[in-house]
């Protein structure tokens, strides 16, 4: 794996996630993410990871930031970005820094984590490895697939349930009711006397 | 090529979602991307510790996450389009009325 584009990618990946928070416009925000997905796909495919990479470019670029344009679109926002950086969450910062040094150093003392070498056996068994994908996915981890498929169809009534409303003052028709109707009720006998509409 | 690399571009990206969601203070749209960054971040660790390890569960893990962040993408941004209508802004200040 040639390593000047390992490093191409993953700068481009992490600038462009730097871009999503820095941004000051919704919209440039989620081009920007779709081109860290763009770049991180690169990256996997780099690898040998073909099917991740195909994964998440269909489920990210095409369902996932797609929905995020559509909704931007619809809303009117109020486009702020991060003005105080440093004002409450001060502790925070200093903890989230802290584990990112600790792990920096977990990886470089110690060899035994982080040394796994990608080499080419592997990466080739990779190759070829949604057969063995499906095959775990349908055998031994079956009920997190049916899990999923269930959040999915949760997901789906959900968001329809959430956003779905009765406008009122719509006129619709209404099948129970055109078939409970009987002539008991949709006919009146009206006795007109003669005359009676002049009588004002 | 050790995969030391890929678990530092993994951490950098976890670590800007996380930043993203505590110092956004506007823009909730922006607050769920952060969440797709972090769970981005997880996904790059699975997908490459399982390339260098030659197993398949990590990518059947990645699937799983992929789904996962579908649905609530699906679920916020609803959730988001309701508070939308019913305040006419998506600002986050005036989430926490319920509060008391």
């Amino acid at each position: 794996m040639n390593e000047i584009l390992f490093y191409l990618f993953s700068g481009l990946a992490v600038f462009s996630c730097l871009m999503v928070i820095l941004s000051s416009n919704a919209v440039n925000s989620i081009l920007f993410l779709v081109f860290a997905y763009l770049n991180v796909s690169a990256l996997f495919v780099s690898i040998g990871a073909d099917f991740a990479a195909m994964i998440l470019m269909v489920v990210y670029v095409g369902a996932v930031a797609v929905l995020f344009l559509f909704v931007v679109m619809m809303l009117d926002t109020d486009y702020g970005s991060i003005k105080k950086l440093f004002h409450d969450h001060s502790p925070m910062i200093l903890l989230i820094l802290g584990f990112f040094i600790f792990f920096i150093l977990i990886g470089y003392f110690d060899d035994s984590v982080f040394n796994t070498q990608f080499n080419g056996e592997k990466l080739e068994y990779i190759g070829e490895s949604i057969r063995d994908v499906g095959y775990i996915l349908y055998t031994e981890y079956v009920l997190y697939f049916q899990l999923s498929g269930m959040i999915l169809l949760l997901a789906m009534i959900g968001a329809i349930a959430l956003t779905l409303r009765a406008r009122e003052g719509v006129r619709k028709q209404d099948m129970v009711k055109q078939v409970e109707r009987s002539p008991d009720e949709a006919l009146k006998n009206v006795k007109i006397t003669p005359g009676a509409a002049l009588k004002d | 090529m050790t995969i030391f690399p890929f678990a530092i571009v993994a951490l950098l990206i976890f670590t800007i979602g996380i930043f993203g969601i505590l110092f956004n203070k506007k823009n909730l749209i922006v607050m769920l991307m952060s969440i797709e960054i972090i769970l981005l971040g997880a996904n790059i660790n699975f997908v490459a510790f399982s390339v260098a390890n030659g197993v398949a569960e990590g990518f059947m893990y990645s699937l799983l996450i992929l789904t996962v962040a579908a649905a609530e993408a699906a679920i916020a941004l609803a959730i988001l389009v309701l508070y939308y209508r019913n305040r006419r802004t998506v600002n986050i200040d005036h989430v926490s009325e319920l509060k008391g």
